[in-house]
């Protein structure tokens, strides 16, 4: 990483982003798939 | 021909893998334990001719199906980043582990078709139920076979044999191998229980039928009884993975239980405390709808809620107050790293032994005894569809813990490998490839053996 890339996300901002950014590709992924699927019979 | 050193702007590519293999992990976990959970309540379905569990076996193949996709298409663009980024590694996995990849790939491949056809011919075989029963079964291990083949490459990494790569028997069979594979297969069957119980939660909160509520609050307790059940045998698992780590590399296992990242293990009991705590409040709710009332058998799973609460928090007590350094969360001294299990840590009640012991040992016998006394209420039935709002929320509450466990170990795992390379490197394959410049160290790396043990 280059100094001004490390200013910009230290580590500990990274690893907040990376947390938040893997729930919300794992949660759009699914409900997205949950919609597409919605109204098929049960 | 040189290798190109890709490196991604702004985010680093370190990032870019956690970002792909976490959603990848926390589906396809998914898919191979619903897969068999499904299976197997088709399976009840036909022996009891109770309708509830081919209606929940049938929508959970479809969901099967419909997250397969989604589950691979991460695992392929995760796989294109790892070539990418890290081609070394991946070069030399490539050729250590080519058959243990060439047969994963095909497993993916049997898998999907035997889950098209399972959901298929739902209709089409209800009248050979004993036959479609085997299409979700082989479904079923096809997906558990994906993950043992994994496991092979993933505790590798971590536990590398000291042995030279082309003894198959060595590296294949590395010391966590066997952990790894019974801890996750049991973890499987707890996350997808507990994210079932969630799912039938929110449903049931949803439902307008009376026959809808019936069905979500079985389904509720379906959920709970899987993900609860496997739950009380993974500390034990746990543990056992935790010793392998510590014999095959020590410093890994320091680094997580006593040094920088030791707050994951403190998150990890507090997520336990939380499941545990839910679990049990629901089975004392549950009892309340017992067809034959059993307010004896309902008073001694309350007791066991004080005694879930009492271990849970007992776990809880950290060893010193060198909580989260990485953030400043520090009121304390750090406890000895090399300190022996027979020391007192500045806070003696966080002590491993033996508050730890005891609080794991007693969660797991008190949850084992909460457990047999709602399955002995469970065999005589409950009304279905009275569960209040608040049971649910505990169901709820499960769900989220367990996806947050997930993510808290699997992180757990892959940090472990900082350890032991300096405080700015650390290794792609344990004592082996660093990670910063993807270079061979000569001592003790497999590329390089000392000599067949």
């Amino acid at each position: 990483m280059t100094p001004w890339e490390l200013a910009l996300l230290p580590p500990l901002v990274r690893f907040f982003l990376g947390f938040f950014l893997i729930l919300a590709i794992t949660a759009s992924s699914v409900l997205l798939l949950y919609f597409l699927g919605k109204g098929e019979e049960e | 021909m040189p290798i190109g050193d890709v490196q991604i702007p702004v985010i680093g590519k370190e990032l870019v893998i956690p970002l792909l293999v976490v959603p990848h992990i926390l589906i396809a976990a998914y898919i191979i334990g619903i897969n068999l959970i499904a299976a197997i309540s088709e399976f009840v379905g036909m022996i009891t001719k109770q309708a509830h569990y081919d209606r929940f076996a049938r929508n959970a193949a479809k969901m099967t199906l419909l997250f397969f996709a989604v589950g691979s298409t991460f695992a392929f663009t995760f796989l294109l980043s790892l070539i990418t980024l890290y081609p070394v590694l991946w070069s030399y996995l490539q050729n250590v582990f080519f058959w243990v990849l060439l047969a994963e790939a095909f497993m993916f491949v049997g898998e999907v078709l035997m889950v098209y056809a399972w959901y298929n011919a739902w209709d089409k075989m209800a009248y050979r139920k004993n036959l479609h029963v085997v299409f979700g079964f082989i479904a079923g291990l096809f997906g558990l076979a994906q993950m043992i083949f994994i496991n092979v490459v993933g505790s590798y990494m971590l536990t590398p044999s000291n042995a030279s790569a082309t003894e198959v028997g060595w590296t294949f069979l590395n010391p966590t191998y066997m952990a790894l594979n019974m801890h996750r297969f049991v973890g499987n069957f707890s996350y997808v229980g507990f994210l079932i119980a969630g799912w039938a939660a929110w449903r049931y909160l949803r439902s307008t039928t009376e026959e809808d509520r019936e069905y979500y609050d079985w389904m509720g307790h379906w959920g709970i009884v899987w993900g609860f059940g496997f739950l009380l045998l993974q500390p034990f698992l746990g543990y056992a993975y935790m010793t392998e780590i510590k014999s095959a590399s020590p410093e890994a296992f320091q680094y997580l239980m006593l040094g920088a990242k030791s707050w994951l293990f403190n998150g990890l009991v507090i997520e336990l405390l939380i499941m545990f705590v839910a679990s049990v409040a629901y089975f004392v709710h549950k009892l309340r709808f017992a067809v034959k009332p059993m307010p004896t058998l309902r008073n001694m799973t309350m007791g066991s809620l004080g005694f879930v609460a009492f271990f849970g928090l007992l776990n809880v007590i950290p060893a010193d107050l060198y909580l989260i350094p990485q953030i400043g969360l520090v009121f304390g001294e750090k406890v000895d790293p090399n300190i022996s299990l027979a020391a007192r840590p500045p806070i003696p009640l966080g002590a491993m032994y033996p508050y730890k012991y005891i609080g794991l040992i007693g969660l797991a016998l008190v949850g084992v005894f909460a457990l047999a006394l709602y399955l002995k209420a469970a065999a005589t039935g409950f009304y279905w569809g009275r569960a209040s709002r608040w049971s649910q929320y505990a169901l709820i509450a499960t769900a989220v813990t367990v996806v947050l466990t997930m993510m808290t170990m699997g992180y757990a795992r892959e940090t472990a490998r900082r350890a032991g390379n300096g405080p700015d490197d650390g290794w792609l394959i344990y004592e082996c490839l660093t990670l910063q410049d993807q270079e061979f160290v000569s001592g003790g790396c497999p590329a390089t053996p000392r000599g067949t043990p």
